[in-house]
């Protein structure tokens, strides 16, 4: 099985290209080679698509209602097409590497109409999904696809990221002064939520705590746990101990990506937020979401980076769950697919494909779970604060684990390749993407219009607000908050 | 004989080493399409277990070309002649 595919950089930008400007229009075709059987070197694709005629619009709507309301869900080629394609590619040598698709709202994953339609047509052909949800920020993903299972290739983009790396940051004081300066209604000036943090993360790393207790304890965070206490607190579901089985049996996994091994977890106490931030939670940091329509204040936040939601988090005392953390709140000790008995009672507990429209809708409207948690599954896709691996389930360690992808300080700590996971579906998801164990992974620099986040806190300090000498963000404040009772006394 | 002319896509279903050519050429018995696809069925198990139907038709999701002329799979009633071309290739579907 190949292990990676190649595009020249080239290539991949021509590839995004076309696709987005075809839209609206679903783009499919193959990936070819004239050099080998894992480098792309071009790519062909199918103008004609009859999925909506006869008896294939009656295979597709039985998939459900997703595949009823948009008819531009799914494609089939055309016999004569299928034969005008595969002529042409003899006539120029080429060789078919990869099947590609274009999602138009759903994320650059792998669903089981994908892979029932691929495994009854190919043995061993990857496959390539550009997911356009946000179409200023495509996705790409390849898949490898078998009767054993599906996973993630990995993409080489050759030369892309050569000169990606941000820059070093300026980590004087005068800078972070500058970056984590408030203003006079007591919100952080800078929007960049990846330079602010990048400036706490320097901050912390200097060990310097006279700048932290002035900076961060008096100055960016001096509100911190009146926040945390007055628009929090409130709503956080308290979690003991637990222990519980991660992730799905290899022989249920069929294609869903890196849920595998299942494996023990055992979780330290922590809370978790019943509800999605909402934007109007959000106004607390970034008053413009309260220039959304009313409509909107009581729906989840979305359109929010990773760092975004990371930034928030922190400025109301508290983090984002690890992945662990929210596999365990979603199923709520359940070893069912959903917190519920089965698919049929989803729409109970969810806003998805099967009963919502295209846009997030107001939080706490469905069933909570049985720990009294709302809309973890569906309505909005949330952000975990994992780094992404699929491959983390073999090794990740039985107590609390999550994966920080971060070494180093500062720039280094924030770079914006390593991907982070998210969680539970949103309205456009078929009810297998709600699923409990369901694992995405996008960007942390990534928003759109579906993506947003919840708020836990814990035990567990992430790496990057951990000082290198003298522990994490909570023990700095900490002793940043008793010099200045000591002061004050 | 006719020649089976099976896409790269669909190589790895042929009993033999894969390859990385664009396409292989499979020598098969000329007569009418039931013994061809009879032959398919025992000479090329795995392809067939996945491009026929259990009477013998073109599974869904596949095109049968013969001559560079598309045959509808559930129509089946040619009478393949020495020096004949067929192929079997996938039509592309997805979500």
């Amino acid at each position: 099985m190949d292990e990676v595919i190649q595009f020249s950089s080239e290539l991949y930008e021509r590839l995004l290209s076309v696709v987005h400007l075809r839209l609206p229009k679903k783009s499919f075709g193959y990936l070819v080679s004239d050099i080998g059987k894992d480098v792309a070197t071009d790519f062909l694709i199918f103008e004609d698509n009859v999925r909506n005629d006869g008896r294939w619009r009656e295979e597709f709507e039985s998939r459900g209602r997703y595949f009823v309301k948009y008819h531009d869900a799914g494609f089939v080629a055309t016999p004569e097409e299928t034969w005008r394609i595969q002529k042409e590619m003899w006539s120029r040598g080429l060789l078919e590497i990869a099947v590609f698709h274009t999602h138009r709202r759903h994320p650059a994953n792998f669903s089981k109409i994908d892979y029932d339609l691929h495994l009854s047509r190919f043995a061993s052909l990857p496959h390539v999904i550009i997911s356009l949800r946000n179409s200023s920020q495509p996705q790409l993903r390849a898949f490898s696809v078998a009767s054993d299972g599906v996973k993630e290739l990995k993409v080489i983009v050759n030369g892309r990221f050569a000169t990606a790396l941000p820059a070093p940051a300026d980590n004087s004081l005068d800078w972070n002064r500058e970056v984590l300066a408030l203003d006079a209604t007591g919100r952080p000036r800078c929007r960049d939520s990846q330079l602010v943090l990048q400036s706490i993360s320097e901050l912390l790393s200097s060990a310097r705590q006279d700048a932290i207790e002035d900076v961060l304890a008096n100055g960016f965070l001096r509100e911190v746990e009146h926040r945390h206490a007055e628009y929090i607190e409130p709503n956080m579901v308290r979690l003991n101990s637990a222990r519980f089985l991660m992730g799905t049996r290899a022989a249920r996994a069929r294609h869903f990506c890196a849920e595998v091994p299942q494996h023990s977890v055992e979780l330290s106490p922590f809370s978790i937020c019943r509800f999605p931030v909402t934007n109007q939670l959000l106004a607390l940091l970034d008053e413009r979401r309260l220039e959304l329509p009313a409509a909107a204040c009581s729906a989840p936040a979305v359109n929010v980076t990773w760092f975004d939601a990371v930034l928030f988090a922190l400025w109301v005392g508290s983090r984002l769950p690890t992945e662990a953390e929210w596999e365990y709140a979603c199923g709520a000790g359940s070893d069912a697919e959903w917190c519920c008995e089965d698919e049929c009672t989803l729409p109970e507990y969810a806003w998805f494909s099967e009963n919502a429209g295209s846009e997030v809708l107001p939080v706490g409207m469905r069933q909570p779970n049985a720990f009294g948690i709302f809309d973890m599954h569906g309505n909005a896709w949330e952000w975990c604060h994992d780094a992404y691996d699929q491959d983390y389930y073999r090794y990740s360690p039985i107590k609390d684990p999550v994966r920080d992808a971060f070494t180093g300080s500062g720039t280094a700590r924030f770079n914006g390749h390593d991907h982070r996971c998210c969680r539970g579906g949103s309205v456009h998801a078929l009810a297998e993407m709600c699923r409990t164990r369901y694992r995405l992974h996008e960007p942390p620099t990534f928003l759109v219009t579906d993506l947003g986040f919840r708020l836990a806190r814990g035990p567990i300090t992430p790496l990057h607000f951990q000082g290198t000498e003298k522990g994490g963000i909570d023990d700095q404040l900490d002793r940043a908050s008793v010099a200045r009772q000591l002061a004050a006394g | 004989m006719i020649n089976l002319i099976v896409p790269a896509s669909l190589v790895n279903l042929l009993p033999d080493e894969p390859s990385n050519s664009v396409r292989r050429s499979v020598p098969l018995s000329s007569g009418p399409w039931t013994d061809v696809a009879a032959e398919i069925r025992e000479r090329l198990p795995v392809l067939a277990e996945r491009v026929l139907t259990d009477s013998n038709h073109i599974a869904r999701g596949f095109v049968l070309v013969v001559n560079d002329k598309i045959v509808a799979g559930d129509q089946i009633r040619v009478n393949l002649c020495d020096g004949d071309n067929i192929s079997v290739i996938a039509q592309l579907a997805g979500g």
